[in-house]
């Protein structure tokens, strides 16, 4: 709380307003978590009759017993992990590269191509086109489809190009008078300076992918090559129309809703694991490529 | 191994800006050599040319009689020291002395004996596994002086080094870079705006201004001797105090005119120099002002301004007419401010100066020789 005597009493004020709707807004993020944690570990009875609304009734880890009994749930979870780790380091290796190219001021054509990559972020062919696309290049139902389709995102490029520029060129010639060529600069030079940048960029990708549903459902056939949440719709849906499923939770000490919070709790432990440890590169690395110093 | 360097009608346009305009400029192996000039005059830009940092758009640039236009920067047996260091931030002193030996693929063995011997010369020995953010200012200048070292170059480029140190820090590190000359004997091209570096640093000054070159000589050539008001205006702190006057003709005395009101009579050598040129600059230097008369010193009566104590001595600021004069008095003067004075000008030292092209027209070499 702000309340040194330096502040005005609207300054007071406006901090004090603006305190309140952050602890609302982390509220407003936090209570799902917690809400769906609960209901994964309450009884099946307790979520069907909406008498879970914060803490687990009825404790009980049968709904995640029940998921980790499940193959299909090993076999997402293992694409899932293969898409996000295999498909975010496709994309650093290809952002990087072409954000570094782009902040070069000798980069031959600069302009219209930086102009033609900031083009697609508002502009598309639409989705039958990449759809009828990715068929042609044989990339449907295939694990590299998925990684290469989605490999290349024009608001990365730029995020990491405005944070190469605004890296002293000192650095570059400096390298340069010692001998180094474009790749050994980039390598040796530029990408230990970009670590907040790259983390952020590398936390962009990894984020998308991990959450990745409409493309892994409309593009993946094979049952074992679909990532976590195209299982977790797969699974809701197999439990609702299929009544012998139903019948047998009814002897069961789970739902589909404690069945959906498991998946959900259970499809959140990475990322809950992985952001702390790089959450003071993702929030520095923003400020960096957004503001040229 | 220190190399000379030539400079042949080199240019360097950036579109229709010409910003090297056509110098040539002879270097001697195991020469200092300073350019100097006020921003934008070309000087960093050279710099970078022979560095290989900038392509040129007209003629030759030679490093120990090879002519190396076309040839990688690591290609020149150059090395470079740059305005704010360029030390890697991630690599500790060790690895920014050998980044480029590393590079090279040079055995470790070696690389270990290189930045040793770099270390021991600059004293860099308890920081080497430092890194830069853990040095002050002048620590990280040996740094990058450390990294121009290991390369055993033929001719090392330093463009603003100290620019980035407080006074203390530059009158030791310049100190520093004089040693190290002394020292290994390579061919020096050093950059500056501060003359005071220059005449300390340079067997040879190039003034600068325009993307040409204004003047070059030693520094006692540069400031005896200016070419131009431009360069009597720059090198020396404080600067030749230069102001416009007009010459007046009586017979055969020949006078020009101060402040408006201040007569002083020319030597006759003067009165020939002129040669019935009427638009002049009047310039002499402060520490050719003096309290008491002397011989060969004409007085000019004004009134005292500011008083600039600097210990050893006193900058006086006198206010004649529309004019402004400095002079250098002893520290422990009694000059007061708001105080007439009379200052005895030597006429043996003063310069004249074209007020339209700004060539000096008139200055008695004898005097100051």
């Amino acid at each position: 709380m702000i309340s040194t005597p330096i502040y005005s009493p609207g300054d007071r004020w406006f901090g004090r307003i603006n305190t309140a709707l952050l602890v609302v807004f982390a509220l407003c993020a936090l209570y799902p978590i917690v809400y769906v944690t609960s209901l994964s570990v309450s009884s099946g009875d307790a979520a069907t009759s909406g008498r879970v609304w914060l803490w687990p009734v009825e404790w009980t880890l049968s709904a995640h017993a029940h998921v980790l009994q499940d193959k299909l749930f090993w076999t997402s979870y293992a694409n899932t992990l293969f898409y996000t780790v295999v498909g975010t380091l496709t994309s650093l290796a290809l952002i990087i590269p072409a954000a570094y190219a782009l902040s070069k001021p000798r980069l031959m054509g600069r302009r219209w191509i930086g102009f033609f990559v900031a083009f697609t972020m508002w502009f598309n062919a639409g989705m039958i086109p990449f759809y009828l696309n990715l068929g042609d290049l044989d990339l449907l139902d295939s694990r590299w489809g998925i990684v290469i389709a989605f490999a290349v995102n024009a608001f990365n490029i730029i995020l990491m190009r405005n944070f190469f520029e605004s890296v002293s060129p000192s650095f570059e010639e400096a390298a340069r008078m010692d001998g180094a060529n474009d790749f050994q600069i980039l390598w040796q030079v530029y990408i230990p300076l970009a670590k907040p940048a790259i983390a952020t960029v590398a936390m962009l990708c990894a984020i998308a992918r991990w959450n990745g549903y409409f493309w892994a459902m409309v593009m993946l056939r094979d049952e074992n090559k679909i990532p976590l949440q195209v299982f977790l719709k797969k699974m809701i849906v197999d439990i609702n129309l299929t009544e012998e499923a139903a019948g047998a939770m009814a002897t069961q000490a789970y739902s589909l809703e404690t069945i959906t919070g498991a998946i959900i709790v259970l499809s959140m432990i990475p990322v809950v694991i992985v952001y702390p440890m790089i959450q003071k590169y993702f929030t520095k690395g923003v400020m960096m490529g957004g503001v040229k110093e | 191994m220190a190399a000379n360097v030539s400079l042949r009608n080199v240019a360097k346009h950036f579109g229709a800006v010409k910003v090297v305009d056509n110098i040539s400029l002879e270097i001697e192996p195991g020469e200092f050599v300073v350019l100097v000039g006020p921003s934008g005059c070309g000087k960093s830009t050279t710099l970078r040319l022979v560095a290989g940092l900038e392509q040129i758009s007209d003629g030759t640039i030679s490093i120990d009689n090879r002519v190396v236009n076309n040839l990688a920067p690591k290609d020149r047996g150059v090395a470079m020291v740059f305005q704010n260091y360029a030390l890697y931030p991630h690599l500790t002193v060790r690895d920014n002395i050998s980044f480029g030996l590393r590079l090279g693929r040079m055995s470790k063995a070696d690389i270990d004996a290189e930045v040793t011997r770099a270390a021991s010369i600059l004293e860099l020995g308890p920081l080497l596994d430092r890194r830069p953010s853990d040095l002050s200012g002048g620590q990280r200048q040996r740094v990058a002086m450390g990294r121009a070292i290991v390369r055993n170059p033929s001719v090392f480029l330093f463009d603003e080094p100290l620019s980035n140190l407080d006074a203390k820090l530059r009158t030791q590190m310049r100190a520093e870079i004089k040693r190290l000359h002394s020292r290994l004997r390579n061919t020096v091209i050093y950059v500056t705006h501060d003359q005071l570096e220059a005449m300390t640093l340079a067997d040879r000054i190039v003034v600068m201004r325009g993307g040409v070159i204004e003047q070059m000589g030693t520094p006692k050539e540069l400031f005896d001797a200016p070419v131009s008001s431009f360069v009597a205006g720059f090198m020396g702190s404080p600067p030749m105090n230069l102001t416009p006057c007009s010459v007046v003709s009586n017979g055969d005395a020949t006078s020009v005119t101060l402040g408006g009101t201040e007569k002083l009579s020319l030597p006759p050598a003067a009165r020939e120099a002129i040669n019935g040129t009427e638009q002049l600059t009047f310039g002499v230097r402060p520490e050719d002002i003096r309290l008491q008369p002397r011989e060969g010193t004409q007085p000019i009566n004004g009134l005292v301004e500011l008083v600039e104590p600097l210990g050893g001595e006193s900058l006086v600021h006198v206010r004649v007419g529309d004019d402004l004069f400095v002079m250098r008095a002893e520290g422990r003067t009694t000059v007061e401010s708001d105080r007439p004075i009379t200052l005895h000008l030597d006429m043996q030292r003063i310069y004249l100066f074209d007020r339209k092209g700004g060539r000096r027209v008139y200055h008695d070499m004898e005097a100051t020789s």
